[in-house]
């Protein structure tokens, strides 16, 4: 996989239009929306603070949902590098919503079935519709840097 | 990959797969009750039946369970011919009599034009078609803890005895992939009753919401799947929670990014 999401939780302003095109994306009934796999998760900091955290699937190395699933529903997509849920394998079990760490699957009450992110097929429509630049779908290394920036600019200092 | 004919259509395919993946990737609808994915293929239904023939044949033709028929190179195959459809419509006719209260069989038969069995119905069958999917997977997952019983007639799925059965592990994997939902079971709060077993369920550690999980599911499977159990202890929510306020910490920089 080329590129990662990056998350910047500071500029999310809960706008919840991620959740939307999502949930539009994935529809499960023609023509209705379906369980977004994204979600903003809005808690209280302190007593004048809100924080808005948009939370999305990791795409984790050594998944804990893949893991515990007995059928093996849980596949590597190579091309686009998500971990896929195919329905067609899934026994409803439940195990990989519980294992999950970060609780990013979540059962669709339609469909009766887990979701995940899939990364849109290595498109992710969450992104395009993110008005504030929340979250954004980097090239792995645009990202990394993002990510530890201080500590780079130091060792630039230094050098 | 072999190169076969679908409905007038070529197609390639990948050897070894069973004909009913490469029809049902094409879109074509074929019904088949007794299949999953996550089983091998058992071929109980026959509703997946389809025609197959071959130049060499003559006009010579075959009638073959397409889930446990291999794809092979120069196979000519019809999905809705009329001998198929007549076939299908048999099969429904006796499924619609043994199981005439089932919604699932009412709806596939009344599809092919079936709205009432031609033989003689048995008022008081259950939704069950013996398939035998729900033992297929619950032996396949390593349980064991249900199976047909009795012949003829009587068969039916049930534990040993009609017993609460020690290897049923309150999974409800059987009830979730029953074609008919003849399988149920209760669930309540954090009881759940399936095959005259009662189970406790998990309550998540932190807000106490059912992870409608068994402690006898968490510790099979844990075990199984090679996944600490302290995995399935809390809820999604509370984990997001967790999370969110986890990556807070990371960008307030009072923790270092690990």
């Amino acid at each position: 996989m080329e590129n990662r999401f990056h998350v910047r939780p500071e500029l999310c302003i809960a706008c919840k239009s991620c959740e939307l095109a999502c949930a539009f994306t994935h529809s499960s009934l023609q023509g209705q929306p379906g369980k977004s796999r994204i979600n903003i998760k809005v808690i209280k900091a302190d007593e004048s603070r809100l924080i808005n955290t948009p939370l999305i699937c990791l795409q984790c190395d050594e998944a804990a949902c893949a893991t515990i699933c007995p059928t093996n529903a849980l596949q590597w997509n190579l091309e686009t590098g998500a971990l896929v849920h195919h329905d067609l394998r899934c026994v409803r079990c439940h195990l990989c919503v519980a294992a999950c760490p970060f609780g990013n699957i979540y059962f669709d009450p339609v469909t009766d079935y887990p979701v995940k992110c899939d990364l849109c097929d290595g498109d992710p429509m969450c992104v395009k519709f993110c008005p504030s630049g929340a979250i954004t779908w980097l090239p792995l290394t645009e990202a990394e840097v993002n990510r530890i920036q201080p500590e780079i600019n130091e060792e630039a200092d230094t050098d | 990959m072999v190169t076969l004919t679908i409905n007038g259509k070529q197609i390639k395919a990948p050897a070894g797969e069973m004909l009913l993946e490469t029809i049902r990737r094409q879109d074509i609808e074929i019904p088949a009750l007794c299949h999953h994915a996550a089983v091998e293929p058992f071929g109980a239904c026959r509703l997946c039946t389809v025609e197959i023939t071959r130049q060499s044949w003559d006009g010579w033709k075959n009638y073959v369970t397409s889930c446990l028929f291999p794809v092979e190179e120069g196979l000519i195959v019809q999905t809705h011919s009329s001998e198929v459809t007549r076939i299908r419509c048999t099969i429904l006719d006796l499924l619609l009599a043994s199981s005439p209260n089932s919604r699932v069989i009412q709806d596939l038969a009344s599809e092919y034009g079936i709205l009432a069995s031609s033989y003689v119905v048995d008022a008081a069958g259950d939704d069950c078609i013996l398939c035998g999917l729900c033992t297929r997977v619950c032996s396949e997952l390593g349980m064991n803890a249900i199976a047909t019983v009795e012949r003829g007639r009587l068969k039916k799925v049930d534990t040993p005895f009609s017993e609460p059965s020690a290897s049923c592990i309150g999974c409800t994997i059987c009830a979730q992939v029953c074609p008919t939902g003849h399988i149920r079971f209760e669930e309540r709060g954090l009881k759940r009753k399936i095959w005259y077993k009662e189970f406790k369920l998990i309550a998540c550690s932190e807000c106490g919401r059912s992870l409608k999980l068994t402690p006898e599911m968490k510790q099979y499977f844990s075990e199984r799947q090679q996944l600490p159990e302290d995995y399935l202890e809390q809820c999604a929510d509370c984990k997001q929670k967790q999370t969110v306020d986890r990556f807070n910490r990371i960008i307030d920089r009072s923790e270092e990014v690990i």
